[in-house]
């Protein structure tokens, strides 16, 4: 990379915490947001479980012309933009040049809520007339890139990326390819995605890729031989990017490098990882291979670890391939088994936590896995925490399209001024 | 009957509507004088939204030249009593 890139500001809205903070607590307290699904009636429908985001109250963090205005993702996202906006003392310690400051945000879906709620009413028998002139402007993916830069006049490259569950790290590889190459100084990115809807929820149910809990057993269950599924969720996560002599110039508080990142397709198939992994494993070793470090360095992987019998065997089998089985590779984590799996916004959550993880110096568990598939024989971190200083941290995100997105990320050693 | 003061409360639910808010704040924005969009925060899209529900309202059609004369609160009044007295509602 041409520019070195820092990670100066994080915000969260999840399913376990509202705030990066409340994230963190809960991810390493093992803490599950899976619970029955109230955004909409699934009474009648056969899987009735999602991860929401409760304690989300979008009033508390917008104006009511924006909140009127928006739907449930693009809120999210500007709520989630705003708390890592002002955790990097963007505003409140600089005056910076707002050409130079981008917006670019994952999300798979878009504005799914509004949508359905005009299509319905359509196929019900609404006069085509009277389809709200304001579903466009809701509806549209960018919508979250667009309102939360219009919040804070940031006048830089405004994109949405849509790449289904890599949505999200995908987006955070472009915005440090933006600052590598002085396009921005700044990038506000991440991911967002509000799926729980009536339509959304459904289609996924007819995937067959839903975790089933009439076993018993909580779910979901990455990595362990009962595993059966994911559960969807809903977050936003956004992080501040930064040119790093910029951010070491003003003081910032530096959580994390984002030192190499990979982006690939294993053109395989639409809904079906590679089962050989090949794919997954190029990604992760092209990632490494930017940021200029040995497989043997890596001592934390937050891993994409849906849930799904062929995601997670797929996954730990390209895992183990690069680092080596069992208790040779790094600690793995799947925190899906906590947050659900949140689509385009999971590989932003992830990222936070990864940062995260690095910067405490604990690496959050994977619960519900009491015990591990023999497909899977790598050093997934089960049902508690680990206290252990990893210098280097990777982040997995794997979308249908067989869409691979990778993230490396150091410890700031030097100028962590917490 | 759509009498003036019929027609204001009507539009006052509607507008509560649209703005997500309660009908003890509209009455305290919205007079017959409140401009649509300087006093009560309607912008162009919502306004599409606004006329979209005056028509359903009253199953009426309003012109995007009649839309473009309305400014203040008691100009869609008069539209609607208008249209209404054309139909011979």
């Amino acid at each position: 990379m041409k520019k070195r890139i820092a990670v100066t500001g994080l915000g969260a809205v999840t399913p376990i915490g509202i705030g990066a903070d409340k994230f963190w607590q809960a991810a390493v307290e093992g803490k599950s947001g899976i619970g029955s699904v109230s955004l909409f009636d699934a009474s009648n429908y056969e899987i009735q479980i999602a991860a929401e985001a409760k304690d989300f109250n979008a009033r508390d963090f917008m104006l009511p012309e924006v909140f009127r205005k928006t739907d449930r993702f693009a809120q999210m996202g500007v709520a989630a933009a705003k708390m890592a906006i002002g955790d990097a003392g963007l505003e409140s310690s600089i005056d910076p040049d707002r050409n130079k400051i981008s917006v670019i945000i994952g999300s798979g879906l878009g504005g799914s809520l509004f949508h359905e709620e005009q299509i319905y009413k359509l196929v019900e028998g609404q006069d085509p007339r009277r389809v709200l002139s304001s579903s466009v402007p809701r509806i549209a993916p960018n919508a979250v890139s667009a309102f939360i830069a219009m919040q804070s006049k940031l006048r830089g490259p405004n994109l949405t990326i849509s790449t289904a569950c890599s949505s999200g790290g995908n987006a955070i590889s472009l915005a440090a390819q933006m600052i590598a190459d002085g396009y921005s100084d700044w990038v506000v990115t991440g991911g967002v995605e509000c799926p729980i809807t009536p339509f959304t929820y459904a289609a996924y149910q007819s995937l067959r890729v839903f975790a089933n809990p009439s076993g018993g057993k909580a779910v979901p269950r990455p990595f362990d031989i009962d595993r059966n599924g994911f559960v969807i969720g809903e977050a936003a996560g956004i992080l501040i990017l930064e040119d790093f002599d910029k951010a070491v110039g003003r003081d910032a508080k530096i959580y994390a490098e984002l030192i190499g990142y990979a982006s690939n397709c294993g053109c395989y198939h639409m809904a079906t990882p590679d089962p050989s992994g090949e794919d997954a494993a190029q990604a992760m070793t092209d990632a490494m291979m930017m940021a200029r470090i040995d497989a043997s360095e890596i001592g934390y992987i937050n891993a994409h670890g849906t849930g799904t019998r062929l995601n997670d065997a797929c996954e730990a089998k390209a895992i183990a391939k690069i680092f080596g089985p069992g208790k040779k590779g790094p600690y793995v984590s799947s925190t899906k088994s906590m947050t659900g799996h949140t689509i385009g916004a999971a590989g932003a959550i992830e990222a936070i936590l990864t940062v995260l993880a690095l910067h405490h110096r604990v690496l959050p568990p994977t619960i519900n896995c009491d015990r591990l598939d023999p497909e899977c024989p790598i050093n997934v971190i089960q049902n508690n925490a680990v206290v252990k200083a990893a210098k280097y941290g990777m982040s997995n995100s794997f979308g249908f399209g067989s869409n691979n997105s990778v993230l490396v990320f150091e410890k700031c050693e030097v100028r962590f001024l917490q | 009957m759509n009498t003036a003061d019929n027609i204001f409360l009507n539009l006052k639910l509607i507008m509560a509507n649209l703005l997500k808010t309660d009908l003890q704040e509209i009455n305290q924005l919205a007079t017959l004088n409140s401009k649509l969009r300087d006093d009560l925060g309607i912008d162009s899209v919502e306004s599409l939204d606004f006329l979209a529900s005056i028509e359903k309202t009253y199953s009426i059609q309003i012109s995007d030249k009649e839309a473009t004369k309305l400014e203040r609160v008691s100009d869609a009044i008069d539209l609607i009593l208008g249209k209404i007295k054309e139909c011979g509602q």
